[in-house]
């Protein structure tokens, strides 16, 4: 395990409360608004309108990076799914809980916006850091071979679905990866 | 570290009993805040199928509050945050991030291909709790010698060189990554025909060119910058008017293309593009007329294009 210093870690609460613009405790108070109306009430787009309001009152929160996570579980919740790539790609993912998670989720919108070499580099993160066999990794592993195949990358490619195969056998992309191979031998 | 004051709490959030997998395990090494503080004030701001399980270590040193996050497939990171002065805040602010972080992410990939068996995986993961909408399947390699790299397409130039403007009708053929990401494209272009003035009377000559083009792309995503350069061979026509007599001749020519296009991608439909490009022709071509009052008239050597295109098939 390695602790890792968050880089917003600035007493913006004190400020905030000294030059009285805003309540740091409001500041909690909304967040934990937003997290409510996202997880119970399942009401993404409420959520957002109040990450914004928090964005507003307290830009230099030290809880700027849960907030942007939240504003990414929202907008992927909304469906809009270019602007949670937006967000993402002014995240820092490297040292974020669940970092290799949300590289591979960042690695797939990338891909689906046909940013094959950026999505590459996500789910290479994402393989490096992920532990074990889990769906994460099967997922990072067929991101990869696909954004390998459109990068002409094909050897690449072909050794992540034979990995792909060995690990997941029965996994979902399997019948398309053992067709893949199959049609280049 | 205190770690023998360490409160440990491990209880299904909220009076309803949960499934224990979906309940942080939250340690402290004090109690401002203690672990059975923050993990009251979780209790409202975590689903109780929460997607993944995470253990959750809280410190408190030097006046910050270290909040360190293991899931059960990732590498534990940790948010430091500074301390408020009393401890319900402090509890309040680990217990937002402990929360925020335990976020629903789509359950499954984005990068979804061929149609999924109808038997699901045995490692696909539990439905999240805010489930995304999963989009429509959109990449895939179809296959991976045999992805579809075959375009063919069309375009119209305004061209401009020494000798004035010309317009010009280009059709290519291209393989798309024949090495590493470059390509290859072969492309005819067919000129309007041109007329210059030589002592009293016309030339009218038509220089058509047929290019190999050497092609990579320098940009990826939706919209693709492309730079091509490549060897060009131009056919020479000319044809005399007003003279008498008046002549043909045919010649041929070497010279070199190279230009720059901005494409925007539709997928395997094709991609619309625009193009910049020049053409260089190293040996001097020229018409003259022969006779009592010989003259001649240089062709162009350079020549400046800009077109607008679509390209059929896989871009």
């Amino acid at each position: 395990m390695r602790a890792i210093r968050a880089p917003d870690v600035a007493p913006a609460l004190s400020v905030e409360s000294a030059t009285g613009v805003a309540n740091p405790m409001n500041g909690q108070a909304m967040l934990g608004q937003a997290l409510r109306s996202l997880r119970s009430d399942r009401d993404p787009a409420g959520a957002l309108a109040i990450l914004a309001r928090h964005a507003a009152l307290f830009p230099q929160s030290p809880l700027a990076s849960e907030r942007s996570a939240l504003e990414v579980e929202a907008l992927l919740a909304l469906g809009r799914n270019d602007e949670a790539l937006a967000r993402l790609d002014r995240m820092s993912l490297d040292y974020t809980p669940r970092s290799a998670e949300r590289h591979v989720v960042r690695g797939e919108l990338r891909a689906r916006a046909r940013r094959w070499r950026e999505a590459a580099a996500d789910f290479d993160q994402a393989l490096a850091q992920v532990k074990g066999t889990s769906a994460w990794k099967e997922r990072a592993l067929w991101g990869r071979a696909v954004t390998r195949t459109h990068a002409g990358d094909e050897a690449g490619a072909r050794a992540d679905l034979q990995r792909y195969l060995q690990l997941y056998p029965q996994g979902r992309f399997a019948s398309g990866a053992a067709r893949l191979l199959a049609a280049t031998r | 570290m205190r770690w023998a004051a360490c409160a440990v709490a491990l209880t299904a959030l909220g009076a309803a009993a949960q499934p224990a997998k979906s309940a942080p395990l939250v340690t402290s090494d004090s109690d401002c805040p203690s672990a059975a503080d923050v993990m009251s004030r979780l209790a409202g701001l975590v689903s109780g199928d929460n997607p993944t399980s995470v253990v959750a270590r809280i410190r408190v040193q030097l006046g910050q509050i270290a909040v360190q996050l293991a899931g059960e497939s990732d590498i534990a990171a940790t948010r430091v945050l500074p301390a408020e002065p009393d401890c319900g805040s402090r509890a309040q602010s680990a217990a937002l991030v402990i929360a925020a972080w335990l976020d629903a992410m789509p359950a499954d990939s984005l990068v979804l291909a061929e149609p999924v068996a109808a038997s699901a995986p045995a490692t696909a993961p539990a439905t999240a709790p805010v489930t995304a909408p999963v989009p429509a399947p959109a990449l895939a390699p179809t296959s991976l010698s045999a992805q579809s790299r075959f375009s063919l397409g069309l375009g119209a130039y305004a061209s401009v060189d020494v000798r004035g403007a010309g317009a010009a009708l280009s059709g290519e053929t291209a393989w798309a990554r024949v090495v590493g990401r470059f390509g290859l494209a072969a492309t005819l272009c067919s000129p309007l025909p041109r007329d210059t003035t030589v002592a009293g009377g016309t030339a009218l000559w038509w220089r058509p060119v047929l290019a190999l083009v050497l092609r990579a792309p320098l940009t990826q995503g939706t919209w693709i910058v492309d730079a091509g350069v490549g060897p060009v061979f131009g056919l020479l026509l000319v044809s005399g008017s007003g003279f008498r007599p008046n002549h043909t001749d045919v010649a041929v020519s070497w010279g070199a293309l190279a230009g720059l296009r901005l494409a925007h991608g539709r997928g395997h439909a094709g991609a619309y593009w625009a193009e910049l490009r020049t053409l260089l022709w190293p040996a001097a071509q020229t018409i003259r007329v022969t006779g009592a009052n010989p003259s001649s008239a240089a062709l162009p050597r350079i020549e400046g294009q800009l077109g607008l295109g679509f390209s059929f098939g896989a871009f």
